[in-house]
């Protein structure tokens, strides 16, 4: 048990501290996306621009030597220019599937609520399925597969706003947020020293990353943390305030977040506090609050804070 | 808690821990292994004690075993015990078996008797072998069965305490032994319970638990249905001789018994009499036992007697049939009195009533009554049993005398007179001349004798012709029996039908259980004789009733109320039947059927139906006691299987935190809780808490005792 967790807290804080090379002064964000990563889940950033969210995904792809692509979805994107399209090679007389830019380890889909409903529902059976149907023919995806995608804060011009279906395949959703002044402070006295994405070097291999996953299994959940899970679900359900509760989808989602979170804390076991902090992030963007839209973000966060601050923890 | 901090706290724990904890140790210790083993033989001793009551084995083996298991105490407590191997012990057992089977077939052919001693045997084995946990819970289960067998095998009051005693030390044992397991299982550096945990509350809040345990016991007993009979079997108890009630009496034979004290019945009346009628005498209460018609100068005997077996009837009694004579008895008022009755074993049939008796009910395949009014049972009496009697009340002779009549045909049986009593007969003369009505000749001649006549129980001899002709011209001094002859000879001279009863006088009234006590000091003979136009009659010669026993001085309060719960346990716990059950449902049923009828009433008087004010005040307080007790139990037991998780360090800590006024909210996680605190000891021990909670952790001994250590120290601190 102990070997594990030595070996599993070593390659996290090697993916730390090169996460931090490049994002400065936020260990619980770097925190927050290795969580996604070795949860197997997708990780959606939201904020506004310039506060490092794509710095951030192009930084953990390259920090896994693996493959990455990134599209940067705008309003005439189509489904075919992510997913791939079917085309006739001529010297083999046959139609042939060309993969798109979703075949790829890490996919960073960059300010995808600038495309429109049609192509974002594209990625459904990508993040879900983890496999892609063209035609008649199913694709598997490559092992590990995570979407990283950022979106601007909804108020924005020139956004539609991701359905609810395509929100909920979505395992977190974090912000990332202004700097502190003197996390804020080094970055501007230090622009040569900075290192792009692009520079960083791959500290973990694909295999190493699929061990990091098969050991969040093995992360202790005891029942009543089941249970205490189970509650706050419920009461999002039954609360006046939300319009949309959550779904099993994300119930699972939280299991499993805070497996992933506790090895990443160093853990082998998880705590009411993993689940209590962690369900906001998990939880926010699935709900449908009773004032629609209009409250945004921090309404729905708001909200589920609320909730999970009312329910009995297990002792 | 930084590291440094953290090994400054263990070096300190060690050097605080080495020194206090020895210390603590030893004393502790030594008091909770020895209230643990004192306990363990009080239990071992409840269950001999049991043994005991019963007449299964000799006092000799009892007192025996008594001293075995006070020596083997004395050894264990100075700490030396014996030790035996397990191979040993088996053997002891087979043998302990085979001797008992042997016991079994060939000397004793009891079973209860043969198991007890089985038992005991095996247990003063085990005392000698009280090593590990199990030993001990083998030597309560040896009790258990100890008192199993003494329960089928007694009906004494005292096994009632005995209970008692065990059920209090059982639950004392049990607590402690348990405590002993769990801690020995969980701690293995603090052998030993802390001080505080044995202290007097935890014994009066177990013995709550133990008189808590005992009232439900007591309540299931009354309440679950049961046979037509009495579920504790009844078993001989010690015969005691009665003279008197066989088919013949000799003269003088009651005399010797008017001293023994012997408690011979007690009864209890329903409906309650007035106080003049619990002294006995005229118009008071007679048990009447047997009526004898013929003396033959040295006895009486019975010769006209028939018997015929009684019917019973719809309420389950067997009524006296009216075609026998008791319809000519002198009853004016039909007052029914109901009389239970516990008559101890008295080697007669015979079943008492007062005057006159109309029917028994009890228990009985069949009574049988002859025509003189006395209800008897199909063979004599070698248990003690329970029975009721009805009766109906003979009032006062009042206005009677001038009251004429013929004797009825059937009376005149009762005229007989052996050779012999001219003197007699012109004493008799005497005294009547100038009376007229039989009644009037009566009353004279028991005035007479009740004048001239001195009551002791040590009559002289003297030179007469006949016992009779002794006490009235001679000696002039008798007791009842004198009396009460002479009476009836002397009647029966001047032509009135007479017959000599024997019987009891109420004896001593138990106003702690409502009921007489009655002893065979209490035996009594007086005449019933035959009014013309009234019918049957009680008379009383001797001078005084009380004079009968007024020579045995009067039974100490305390000795009445330990016989009135004596009473109590043969009446409700060992004759207990279904009857008495109905009985219960009905006088409950009754009594809030009265109670509503009795509000609805007043509520009309009263011409507006409202209850008082104060009366819904109380109810809805009562309701909503009930209910927020029920609520808060099933809450309770709804939430004590989360906490059975809770590891015992940390509930240690919430409780030292809540005593600084620091409570933890439910939905406040356990590391916020710290936080808030914020103190390095807590968040370690909450830390270590969520290891061992959630994470599956087993501490060391060293981090318990650390935790123990920072414990003691938050407690000192302030927050």
């Amino acid at each position: 048990m102990q070997t594990y967790l030595d070996d599993a807290t070593a390659k996290i804080s090697l993916l730390q501290e090169n996460l931090g090379k490049i994002i400065k002064g936020k260990p619980d964000v770097i925190k927050q996306a290795i969580t996604t990563l070795i949860a197997n889940g997708h990780l959606l950033i939201e904020d506004v621009p310039g506060v490092g969210k794509t710095t951030l995904a192009h930084g953990l792809a390259r920090s896994i030597n693996c493959s990455f692509q990134r599209i940067q979805f705008t309003s005439d994107l189509l489904p075919s220019d992510i997913i791939g399209i079917t085309i006739y090679n001529q010297e083999k007389h046959i139609f042939e599937f060309r993969p798109g830019p979703l075949f790829a380890h890490i996919v960073l889909a960059d300010e995808i609520n600038r495309t429109t409903p049609k192509t974002q529902s594209s990625l459904l059976e990508a993040m879900n399925d983890r496999q892609v149907s063209v035609d008649k023919s199913t694709y598997p995806l490559p092992k590990p597969f995570m979407v990283i995608a950022t979106q601007n804060p909804l108020e924005y011009e020139g956004t539609y706003p991701l359905p609810e279906s395509q929100l909920d395949r979505f395992t977190i959703r974090i912000r990332i947020g202004y700097p502190e002044p003197e996390a804020e402070k080094e970055i501007l006295l230090s622009p040569s020293v900075e290192l792009q994405p692009q520079q960083l070097s791959p500290v973990l291999s694909v295999e190493e990353v699929l061990s990091l996953q098969d050991m969040v299994d093995k992360v202790r959940m005891d029942d009543d943390i089941v249970e205490y899970i189970l509650a706050i679900v419920a009461a999002t359900r039954k609360s006046e305030k939300l319009r949309l509760g959550v779904s099993p989808r994300g119930a699972m989602a939280l299991y499993r977040i805070a497996q992933a979170f506790a090895l990443v804390d160093g853990r082998t076991y998880c705590t009411p506090d993993d689940i209590k902090q962690l369900s906001i992030p998990v939880f926010s963007h699935r709900v449908i609050t009773t004032q629609g839209e209009e409250g945004g973000i921090d309404d729905a966060e708001g909200i589920i804070q609320d909730i999970a601050a009312k329910i009995e923890v297990p002792l | 808690m930084n590291p440094v901090r953290s090994l400054l706290f263990i070096k300190k724990a060690s050097v605080q821990g080495s020194g206090l904890s020895s210390m603590q140790e030893t004393s502790n210790g030594v008091k909770f292994s020895l209230y643990f083993i004192l306990i363990s033989y009080l239990v071992a001793g409840a269950g001999l004690l049991a043994l005991s009551l019963t007449d299964a084995i000799s006092p000799l083996f009892i007192v025996g075993m008594g001293c075995i298991v006070f020596l083997n105490l004395f050894l264990n407590i100075k700490g030396r015990t014996f030790s035996i191997s397990k191979t040993l012990w088996n053997i002891v057992a087979v043998i302990i078996l085979a001797a008992s089977l042997a016991d079994y077939f060939f000397i004793s052919p009891s079973l209860i008797e043969v198991s007890t001693r089985f038992l005991t045997i095996l247990m003063i084995v085990k005392l000698f072998d009280l090593k590990t946990n199990r030993d001990y819970a083998v030597l309560y289960v040896l009790a258990f069965f100890q008192l199993l067998a003494a329960s089928a095998s007694t009906v004494s009051l005292s096994f009632l305490f005995v209970l008692a005693l065990y059920i209090l030390t059982g639950i004392w044992a049990l607590t402690i032994f348990n405590l002993k397991r769990e801690w020995e299982e969980k701690s293995a550096i603090h052998k030993e319970i802390p001080r505080n945990i044995l202290d007097p509350f935890f014994f009066l809040a177990t013995a709550g638990l133990a008189i808590f345990s005992l009232i439900i016991t007591l309540s299931l007993f009354f309440v679950i249905p049961r046979m037509a009979v009495g579920f504790l079997p009844k078993t001989t108890a010690d015969i005691i001789k009665v003279s008197g009630f066989s088919e013949k009496v000799d003269f003088g034979e009651l005399g010797p018994i008017k001293l023994d004290p012997t408690i011979v019945m007690r009864v209890g009346l329903q409906p309650p009499l007035p106080p003049p009628l619990l002294k006995g005498g005229l118009g008071g209460l007679y048990f009447r036992g047997v009526a004898f018609d013929t003396y033959n100068g040295t006895q009486w005997q019975q010769t006209i007697k028939k018997l015929a077996f009684l019917q019973k009837n719809q309420d389950g009694v067997f009524a006296y049939p009216t075609r026998y004579d008791w319809e000519q008895t002198a009853l004016s008022e039909r007052q029914v009195i109901k009389q239970v009755i516990l008559l101890e074993p008295i080697e007669t049939n015979v079943l008492f009533a007062t005057s006159f008796g109309t029917g028994i009910a009890g228990n009985f395949r069949n009574i049988t009554a002859d025509n003189m009014g006395s209800f008897y049972l199909p063979a004599p009496l070698y248990s003690r049993i329970e029975y009721t009697a009805y009766s109906v009340m003979q009032s006062p002779l009042k206005g009677l005398q001038r009251q004429q009549g013929s004797i009825k045909n059937s009376a005149l049986q009762y005229l007989q007179l052996p050779i012999g009593y001219e003197e007699v007969a012109l004493l008799a003369r005497d005294i009547t001349i100038s009376k007229k009505t039989a009644f009037e000749k009566a009353a004279a001649i028991e005035e007479y004798l009740k004048k001239n006549y001195r009551y002791t129980l040590t009559p002289r001899k003297s030179a007469g012709k006949n016992p009779i002709e002794d006490f009235l011209f001679y000696t002039k001094e008798g007791y009842c029996e004198q009396y009460a002859t002479a009476f009836a000879i002397l009647l029966r001279v001047v032509g009135i039908p007479t017959r000599l009863v024997t019987g009891f006088l109420p004896g001593e009234w138990n106003s702690f259980g409502n009921y007489f006590i009655v002893r065979q000091k209490d035996a009594h003979s007086w005449v019933e004789a035959f009014m013309p136009g009234f019918g049957w009659t009680t008379f009383d010669p001797t001078p005084s009733a009380e004079a009968a026993g007024a020579a045995a001085p009067a039974t100490s309060r305390v000795t009445l109320y330990i016989d009135s719960m004596r009473w109590r346990w043969n009446r409700y716990i060992v004759n207990y039947s279904f009857s008495d059950q109905a009985t219960l449902a009905r006088s409950v049923e009754d009594k809030t059927r009265s109670l509503l009828l009795n509000l609805k009433w007043q509520s009309i008087r009263k011409g507006i139906a409202k209850p008082k004010k104060e009366t819904i005040f109380l109810g809805v307080i009562v309701v909503a006691i009930i209910l927020t007790t029920v609520t808060v139990s099933i809450l309770r037991q709804e939430a004590k299987p989360k906490s059975v998780k809770t590891p015992f360090f940390y509930k240690a800590l919430l409780k030292v935190l809540a005593k600084k006024g620091k409570i933890k909210q439910t939905q406040e996680t356990p590391l916020e809780f710290a936080n808030a605190i914020a103190l390095p000891e807590v968040e370690a021990i909450t830390k270590i808490y969520y290891d061992v909670r959630f994470g599956g952790y087993k501490l060391t001994d060293r981090e318990q005792h650390n935790i123990l250590i920072q414990l003691i120290d938050i407690k000192k601190r302030q927050i």
